[in-house]
């Protein structure tokens, strides 16, 4: 056998395991939850097909979706725009080369490595009415104790502010790097024009990591739309106090596992795919162009 | 530029690390807090004290009464563990037959991996619980290792990308040899993958290690159950006795903080390559 | 260092084939260790206390049955959810627990095993089942024609008061008999004195407390007001939350913690419950089901009894007496369990005359057996309760949730919908306009 038919057959045995996988929990799915989508099926009786009911059903009959929306965009602008912010500064702070800044960032970069879960038990205690940390702090002020977890409008923000402390270390890990690519000259020059620390970083450093940026801001955005775990374990799953904190994730697993609505649950899903999909296609045109100008 | 330090630098210096201060403090105040909470008595948990007159360590042997703890992170190490191992070799077996070997259909099948790459959970969760519940596998500890153990399509892409940025020629010579592609990959090439393989291997792990959604989807008997999952068990069984909550939290948070000193490189290194995590 | 880095490696990737080989090999005895597939499982939710106590059936149970193992799961945190992913998951318990707010749902979709088809087997244990059981309550189980669980016991939901606090503060204590209620506002009034306040405004005693659920313990008011939930109480098609004298009583609960301030905002009462409130002698009365008993019970210098609901101005207009919701629940087969027969007999002792005297001695639960509850045993589990004809004529006065298999969607719309009227910030009559025509479309297409 010449050594490329070999070789030929080697890659396919070594792909197979793989492919495998790919193919039985991946690719299979992804069709099967499309067909889904087109039944009405709780998985005791057999499944009825019902055409596009689940997705008609979905955009005009159900108050529940268009709370869940409502609730996901605000939890996603809420998260990803001060988590950018927050980690370009965070960025620009770690991207020095001073004594103990490994230490630092070791620190800073800590939650990413801990549960959803734990975050979130951790934090339920630090939003507690009476004896969590911030009411404390706030008592010293004098400011009355804020019903954190309770309201659902308090709810929402406390949900966000738990997910920016999640994310910010991710986001800063990535602009980090990014930051560190920016060439030592470029900010040679504006020092020798007399250009402040600040107007440096604006100026020079953020144009330069804009693809970065966008990056992350995508990637927040597909991570913040599909929160779950998070949601779960701090409000709970159905949603916090009054469907406060009611997201789309928690709409699915709510309409699967406690409604047992698997046909209109997977519609949801395609709903979501969709958006999502469309998130990455504009990211990808974004950063062709980012790239082009650069 | 070398010379004294003029007093406005030193008070830039002074503000960088300030704000350097205020972000790790923002970093650990929750955790700090809750450690502190662990070791408080009930009634004492409201009072702003960071250690209490009387560490209450019994609260953290109170965590293994109420909870089967080490027989849950044996699980959750087993589950980790085998996923890792099986997605590390998988993975780059398959990563490595992408990127050097010829068969036919390759680069269309890359795109579709790719193409995969962008389909969210929630859409395969429901159709992967009707696998398992057509398999049997519910509740088992099948359900919870044999999905990840043959590698993934990230895992897969990973691989790929880092072999093929290696040089030919590492293989040439020994191609010309007579190696098999076996020999190739397992004396030549991995041991030159080392940083992806760590990468991959401590985002896996960690992936594996904090999952919620699939445990509480698969698992019923506390026999099989991860820490996750005790733990929200936890939470919900005994409403509001934070001191034990928090310590069970720090018992689940110290293992990963371990790992996190251990491997932080790779998996920073990781995170910044990928753009994976996060979630 | 290409031969460093490829030993190195490879003996890592030796170990950690090593290590997945040795996992792999140890997973069939560790999965045969835990591997009680032959046990009968058995799904219930409980509190601490009560689990104990639940176990002592359990192991009554296996004393009697000695070939019989029974593996128990705990729920843990919302157990229709857990019940439902359960089933679905195709790994069903044998033996669950069934409340009335979810069994329909799973009995409408063939999880449940029609009782009925296993007593018509049994006709002595039918007959006798038949004649010592309360109707309301074993109806509360019945679904269509068909009998998907036998009630095991009743919690219902009533008032706990602390004798010492009405003592010290000379308020009369309230009544003890399901027939001779009180009224809501002679209520207003006892919790109104009994509510303390230290010098800078903060509650050091409430007058009343609510260990259950808001929503649900708001429409307990409502019902105490003349109204039922719904009629009929199954798969009705509309839900009372229409009707002014059922929303007058919801007004009222809403307004003993806003208006009144008598009672906690649930924010009040997050760091430290509702129970330990009143366990810490600082709530005089609490609403709560049975299942708070034991926790009570355990509480150092905390004597308590228990009293009746208030009724409202409609139901003492026609004259009916107080009504407590029927919070019972029961024990269900698993349509497809592998174990039929002993799920059959786990249920004939639990439901039957045996397992129920059982647990009306443990003081765990009120027994839904006539012969039970009025067995000595009952009267001896609670020494300290001078006012056992609430917990003995409990049953007889209670009135259920409706039964319909999506309650579940109704339960979601009900918790937006309430909450705010809880807080205070809408009227209760709201719920006319919005939650209402919500609950009927949900209703509607079952």
């Amino acid at each position: 056998m010449n050594p490329t038919r070999r070789r030929a057959r080697a890659g396919r045995w070594f792909i197979a395991p793989n492919l495998a996988a790919v193919a039985v929990f991946m690719a299979f799915p992804l069709a099967f939850s499309l067909y889904m989508s087109f039944q009405r099926w709780d998985l005791f009786t057999p499944p009825r097909f019902v055409g596009a009911t689940n997705y008609r059903d979905l955009f005009t009959g159900d108050p529940l979706f268009g709370i869940a929306v409502r609730n996901t965009t605000v939890f996603t602008l809420g998260t990803v725009v001060p988590t950018v912010l927050i980690s370009l500064a965070v960025a620009g702070l770690l991207n020095r080369k001073i004594k103990g800044i490994g230490l630092f960032r070791a620190i800073a970069f800590l939650p990413l490595a801990v549960s959803s879960v734990v975050i979130a038990v951790v934090w339920q205690f630090v939003f507690n009415t009476d004896s969590g940390l911030l009411n404390i702090m706030l008592s010293w002020f004098g400011i009355a104790p804020v019903p954190w977890l309770t309201e659902p409008h308090w709810a929402m923000v406390s949900l966000c502010l738990v997910s920016i402390w999640k994310s910010v270390p991710f986001a800063t890990v990535i602009l980090l790097a990014a930051m560190q690519g920016v060439p030592d000259s470029l900010h040679e020059a504006a020092r020798i024009d007399g250009a402040g620390e600040v107007r440096r970083f604006m100026s020079i450093t953020v144009p330069m990591i804009r693809g970065a940026v966008w990056f992350v801001v995508v990637i927040s955005v597909i991570n913040a739309f599909q929160a779950f775990d998070l949601v779960y374990v701090l409000t709970g799953s159905s949603g916090g106090p009054e469907t406060g904190t009611y997201v789309l994730a928690i709409m699915l697993f709510q309409q699967a596992f406690a409604f047992l609505d698997f046909g209109y649950a997977s519609a949801l899903a395609w709903v979501m795919f969709a958006v999502l999909l469309a998130l990455t296609v504009v990211q990808l045109r974004l950063s062709r162009r980012n790239a082009v100008n650069q | 530029m070398t010379g004294p330090p003029t007093r406005h630098r030193i008070a830039g210096l002074l503000g960088v690390y300030a704000g350097l201060g205020a972000v790790t403090a923002c970093a650990l105040f929750p955790i700090l807090w809750a450690l502190s909470g662990s070791l408080k008595r009930q009634a004492e948990i409201s009072q702003p004290m960071l250690l209490p007159a009387h560490p209450q360590w019994s609260n953290y042997v109170e965590v293994f009464a109420r909870m089967p703890f080490w027989r849950m992170l044996f699980n959750t190490i087993l589950y980790a563990g085998c996923v890792t191992a099986g997605q590390v070799f998988f993975c780059s077996l398959a990563g490595y037959a992408f990127a050097r070997l010829p068969f036919t259909g390759r680069d269309t099948l890359f795109v579709l991996y790719l193409a995969t790459l962008m389909v969210p959970l929630t859409v395969t969760v429901i159709p992967q619980f009707i696998l398992m519940r057509v398999f049997g596998w519910t509740d088992t500890m099948w359900a919870m290792i044999i999905p990840g153990l043959l590698g993934s399509a990230f895992g897969t892409y990973l691989m790929r990308q880092f072999f093929a940025t290696l040089p030919i020629d590492l293989e040439e010579a020994a191609i010309l040899d007579g190696c098999s592609p076996w020999a190739i990959y397992w004396r030549i090439l991995l041991p030159h993958a080392k940083p992806a393989v760590m990468v991959l291997a401590v985002l896996t792990w960690i992936n594996v290690w904090n999952d919620f959604l699939w445990p509480l989807l698969m698992i019923q008997r506390k026999g099989i159950a991860t820490l996750t999952l005790g733990l929200v068990w936890m939470q919900g069984e005994y409403v509001a006795e934070w001191p034990v909550l928090m310590a069970a939290s720090m018992l689940m948070l110290a293992p990963l903080v371990v790992i996190y000193a251990i491997a932080q490189r790779a998996f920073v290194s990781g995170i910044a390559a990928t753009g994976f995590g996060g979630r | 260092m290409l031969a460093s880095g490829a030993r190195s490696l490879t003996r890592r990737s030796v170990l950690r084939g090593v290590g997945a080989i040795g996992a792999a090999a140890l997973l069939p005895a560790t999965s045969a260790c835990g591997s009680d597939d032959d046990a009968l499982t058995f799904f219930f939710a409980a509190n601490p206390e009560e689990a104990d106590a639940r176990m002592r059936i359990v192991n009554a149970f296996q004393r009697e049955h000695p070939d019989i193992r029974v593996r128990t799961i705990l729920a843990g945190g919302d157990p229709t959810q857990q019940m439902s992913t359960f089933c679905a998951g195709g790994k069903c318990p044998d033996v669950l627990m069934a409340w009335e707010f979810n069994y329909a749902g799973l009995a409408d979709r063939g999880v449940l095993l029609d009782l009925n088809t296993l007593l018509n087997r049994d006709r002595r244990f039918a007959a006798a089942l038949r004649a010592d059981s309360i109707p309301a309550l074993y109806q509360t189980f019945g679904f269509n024609g068909g009998q998907y669980a036998f009630p095991e016991q009743w919690s219902g939901a009533f008032l706990f008061y602390n004798t010492k606090i009405f003592a010290e503060a000379g308020v009369p204590p309230p009544p003890g008999r399901w027939d001779t209620p009180w009224t809501f506002d002679e209520f207003l009034a006892t919790a109104a004195a009994l509510t303390r306040r230290s010098g800078n405004g903060r509650v050091t005693q409430w007058g009343f407390v609510d260990t259950w659920s808001p929503p649900y313990s708001a429409a307990l008011f409502g019902m105490n007001n003349g109204v039922p939930w719904a009629v009929p109480r199954v798969n009705p098609t509309h839900l009372n939350f229409d009707n002014d004298d059922f929303l007058a009583g919801i007004q009222f609960y809403a307004d003993l913690s806003n208006v009144h301030r008598v009672a906690p905002a649930a924010a009040d009462t997050q760091s430290i419950s509702t129970m330990g409130l009143f366990t810490g002698g600082n709530a005089a009365m609490a609403l709560g089901g049975h299942w708070r008993y034991q926790t009570f019970v355990q509480a150092e210098e905390l004597d308590f009894d228990v009293a009746v609901l208030p009724t409202g101005p409609a139901a003492a207009a026609r004259g009916r007496a107080a009504r407590s919701a029927i919070g019972s629940t029961g024990l269900a087969i698993a349509a497809d369990s592998r174990h039929r027969e002993q799920a059959w007999e786990f249920l004939k002792f639990a439901a039957g005359p045996v397992g129920q005297s059982l647990i009306g001695e443990s003081g765990l639960f009120v027994p839904v057996l006539r012969s039970a509850i009025d067995a000595p045993g009952f009267t001896a589990a609670h020494t300290g309760i001078r006012n056992l004809a609430v917990l003995t004529g409990g049953p007889a006065h209670s009135e259920g949730l409706p039964i319909s298999p999506d309650w579940q969607k109704v339960h979601a719309l009900m918790d937006r919908a309430i909450g705010p009227v809880l807080r205070g910030k809408r009227p209760a009559a709201t719920l006319k306009t919005g939650l209402t025509p919500q609950i009927d479309e949900v209703l509607a297409t079952a």
